[in-house]
């Protein structure tokens, strides 16, 4: 089972090494021993952080990580597009061979650190044994990656910007398989909180007249800003802008200076080979607008089994209080999570009651306060938000921001929790203020 | 020192400053996201306590001044050398491309050559000048000045601004106006659609001289240089309230954010324990409350925590029961506003302005006029063949390429117009 769960990320690996050497064909042993052992060495080092920090913040150093080499990406590709559109379309400068090898060799190491790190966050919680297998299979299929290289058609060639897109998507790819690693969520969930922040800081800032003086058509599309839709399609924009600007930036090169050759046959063979070239440089691009389209699909589908039980509808009784027993015929000391459904005078709410593994019971509105109440599902050591796909450790239910869930008030006893179903009511229709749907069911 | 003093001006007017100027604010803002949940503000306050992060800002503003400079001068020595003043510069850091030949021009042949493309000819001496189209240097000048004015209004906005909350009550002196001189006299909300809005809000302020002024909700009115940003309405009604423990009673205006219908506020009556919270009934029919002045209000009463009473209250009526009298007989308009002193604004709008204007004019140009340019130059001991276009670039370059073909065959090509003979 280890092993199918890795398949993609080694994939991904070998994906990776294969870019290496056709970014560098001069040197592939240097380059397989440089990428077998940074690859070791990440799967060790991943392991040693898994090991020595308590799993989050071994996952957050190499979510960082990841993070960092996408921001490198968009540095580069920043830079590429502004060298091809400032200098009237100048292409990439001629790199010597030596400078070949070091941008390989650079770039190899990260690359095999990072993706041990991440083949063994995806296997964690494992013992050494198929930790000691993963680093077996890295290295032979670094190996095999070489071998395999050597058939790709001699055309399709690599510029380093192309290698480093195609080295952070295939990164991101394999990230994404692995929840507490996945950054397109966060990213979408970054992207839709500042533009609200930018809408209502312009809105300060420019002294525009509050919701109150608009007309309600033209506030229902400022009300778009606002949404998850904006979140979801911005950071799409930003997930893939990289790419496009890379691609942008190896089509806008400027076709070669004709104007000293007098024979035009001569002329249209020299411009036709050209631009036959550029387009086989634009490959790897399209290589990596694909990955990154499986990583966003990885991300919002996650192949993850939750936790997620239906709902179980609650008695108010006539002083107001809901009563629930802790044990019976469920257990709320089991560590799970349970549900419940609160109906009252025609107002619904949902909440859900788990044992924290400090073995305190909590009390949580199944909604936080930023997010539609998609709900929570259970994982290992955490709850994760339906909707933006955050992590909440066991550890920090029932305390109050961010995307954690709403806390709510109770008193616990002998047999059981009682709990205000007024607050319950309130509380979710102070907080939970993105949606009027409620979801009766479990997932 | 003068070499110096050229280079820091070349970096300043380098293209690479405002993209690194907003690459490290972008860097900051992620760097602010992992520790802060109000990323944006925090950038802001940031950047308005920390000077050297205010001065990277301001490399945005220097930088797009330096660069229109720099385009300026390009464009004049671009445009003296297409006149044919060929003593002080060389064309070739002014085209997008130079061919150097050899051998003299045959200059006539070119013009009519070129003229039958539709080029417009110079011949001055011993040189020839093509073009055809409007250049998009307005457009490029107006984007840098656009750029400009929105960063300095940034800059100035970030760093300046200074906002006071106020409340506007009829009757009152406006808030700010020296001695008390300016009285509101009355404030007015109706309807009015327009464009974005669909309310007016007129606050109609009398002056010591008997001059009258109007504050409306935009473009916002500015008072002794602070711009009057209305917020919110509320009601400042006339509270009477008298108790079972409260004989004496209490009577004061109080001033109550509750509007629009279904939000809440409370009035303390001090020294009691009593608080009152107040909402504005939602009309089933009718006119708007606040702009009607028949309003009714829902109450509670409560002493420390505990609600002792709660009813409601037409305006001008009286409530009675459990032993507690309210009444409120009259009651006077408030608008929460903001008075804000930024010099920021303008320039930020001026930016936007300049933006529009800079793509009216880029985008049919663009589109349909572009500038193509061809220099043929004849100096003592070289011809230059020189070649730039903003659009259309590819039947310009190839119009290009046959005239050079054509000076190569010693002038005697046939002529072709796009590819058929002529």
């Amino acid at each position: 089972m280890s092993a199918l769960k890795l398949i993609p990320l080694l994939l991904a690996w070998c994906g990776i090494v294969a870019a290496l050497a056709r970014y560098c064909p001069a040197r592939r042993t240097l380059l397989m021993i440089s990428c077998a052992s940074s690859f070791a060495g990440g799967a060790a080092g991943g392991n040693l952080l898994l090991t020595i920090f308590n799993g989050e913040i071994a996952y957050s150093v190499v979510k960082a990580l990841a993070g960092a080499c996408f921001l490198c990406l968009w540095v580069v590709a920043l830079a590429a597009f502004y060298r091809v559109t400032g200098s009237g379309g100048q292409g990439t400068p001629v790199e010597h061979e030596k400078a070949y090898v070091f941008t390989a060799t650079a770039l190899a190491l990260p690359a095999g650190l990072l993706a041990g790190a991440i083949c063994v966050c995806r296997l964690a919680p494992q013992g050494v044994a198929p930790l000691f297998v993963l680093g077996v299979a890295g290295i032979l299929l670094t190996a095999v990656a070489i071998g395999i290289e050597r058939f790709v058609p001699a055309d399709i060639t690599m510029t380093g910007e192309a290698l480093l897109v195609l080295i952070v998507s295939l990164l991101l790819f394999a990230s994404s398989f692995t929840l507490q690693l996945d950054l397109f969520s966060p990213l979408s969930m970054k992207v839709m909180k500042f533009i609200h922040d930018f809408v209502h800081q312009f809105f300060e800032s420019m002294l525009v007249p509050d919701h109150l003086f608009f007309r309600r058509d033209v506030w229902e599309y400022i009300g778009y800003l606002f949404g998850s839709g904006v979140g979801f399609w911005g950071g799409l924009l930003i997930w893939f802008a990289p790419v496009i600007l890379i691609g942008a930036a190896i089509r806008l090169e400027r076709l070669p200076s004709v104007s000293h050759i007098r024979q035009g046959a001569q002329r249209r063979k020299l411009l036709a080979a050209f631009i036959g070239e550029r387009r086989c440089r634009l490959i790897a691009p399209c290589m990596a607008v694909l990955i990154l389209g499986a990583a966003v699909y990885n991300s919002l589908f996650p192949r993850v089994e939750y936790w997620d039980p239906k709902p179980v509808a609650v008695v108010v009784n006539a002083s107001g209080a809901i009563l629930i027993p802790k044990k019976g015929e469920i257990n709320l000391e089991d560590g799970k999570l349970h549900k419940y459904l609160l109906k009252q005078g025609g107002r619904e709410a949902r909440f859900m009651i788990l044992s924290t593994p400090d073995g305190r019971l909590m009390v949580t509105l199944d909604a936080c306060a930023i997010c539609k109440p998609e709900g929570y599902g259970q994982a290992e050591g955490a709850v994760i938000c339906y909707y933006c796909k955050t992590l909440i450790p066991l550890e920090t239910v029932g305390k109050p921001g961010g995307c954690n869930p709403v806390p709510v008030p109770l008193k616990v006893g002998a047999d059981g929790v009682t709990l205000d179903a007024m607050t319950i009511l309130n509380r979710w229709s102070e907080t939970v203020t993105g949606s009027s749907r409620i979801k009766g069911g479990g997932k | 020192m003068r070499r110096s003093l050229a280079r820091l001006l070349l970096l300043f007017a380098s293209r690479a400053v405002t993209p690194l100027a907003m690459l490290f604010f972008l860097l900051l803002y992620i760097g602010i996201a992992f520790f802060s949940a109000e990323p944006l503000t925090t950038l802001i306050s940031i950047t308005r306590d920390y000077v050297p992060v205010a001065l990277v800002l301001a490399l945005i503003p220097v930088n797009c001044a330096f660069r229109l400079l720099m385009e300026l001068r390009t464009s004049v020595r671009r445009r003296a050398v297409m006149k044919g003043e060929t003593a002080k510069s060389s064309p070739e850091d002014l085209f997008a491309e130079t061919v150097r030949l050899s051998g003299t021009l045959p200059l006539a042949a070119l013009k009519e050559r070129l003229e039958s493309f539709g080029y417009r000819i110079r011949l001055t001496g011993s040189s020839l000048a093509a073009c055809r189209g409007i250049s998009l240097l307005p457009a490029r000048l107006l984007f840098l000045v656009a750029i400009g004015c929105l960063f300095t209004g940034i800059l100035v906005s970030t760093t300046t601004r200074s906002s006071r909350k106020v409340a506007v009550i009829e009757g009152e002196p406006f808030p700010l106006s020296p001695e008390g001189h300016d009285l509101v006299e009355r404030i007015t909300f109706a309807d009015r659609r327009g464009l974005f809005l669909e309310k007016t809000l007129s606050i109609e302020v009398a002056g010591k001289d008997g001059k009258k002024r109007v504050f409306g909700i935009y473009p916002p009115a500015l008072y002794h240089g602070f711009f009057v940003y209305p917020r919110y309405l509320g009601i400042a009604p006339l509270i009477r309230f008298t108790a079972p423990d409260l004989p004496a009673g209490f009577e004061s205006y109080v001033i109550l954010m509750i509007y629009p219908p279904g939000k809440e506020d409370s009035a303390e009556i001090p020294g009691t324990g009593y608080r009152i919270v107040f909402s504005m009934a939602k009309p089933d029919v009718g006119d708007d409350p606040f702009r009607s002045g028949r309003m009714t209000l829902l109450f509670r009463i409560l002493q420390g925590d505990k609600p002792v009473t709660s009813g409601t209250l037409a305006m001008g009526g009286e409530f009675n029961g459990n032993g507690y009298r309210l009444s409120s007989p009259e009651f006077r308009r408030v608008v929460t506003t903001d008075l804000v002193r930024d010099h920021g604004v303008i320039p930020i709008w001026a930016g936007a302005l300049f933006f529009s204007a800079a793509l009216l004019f880029w985008l049919p140009v663009r589109l349909f006029f572009p500038r193509r340019e061809i220099l043929f130059m004849e100096t003592a001991d070289v011809v230059y063949a020189c070649s730039r276009a903003e659009g259309g670039r590819i039947m310009h370059d190839g119009i290009f390429l046959e005239a050079l073909d054509f000076l190569d065959a010693g002038g005697k090509i046939a002529l072709t117009c796009h590819g058929k003979t002529c």
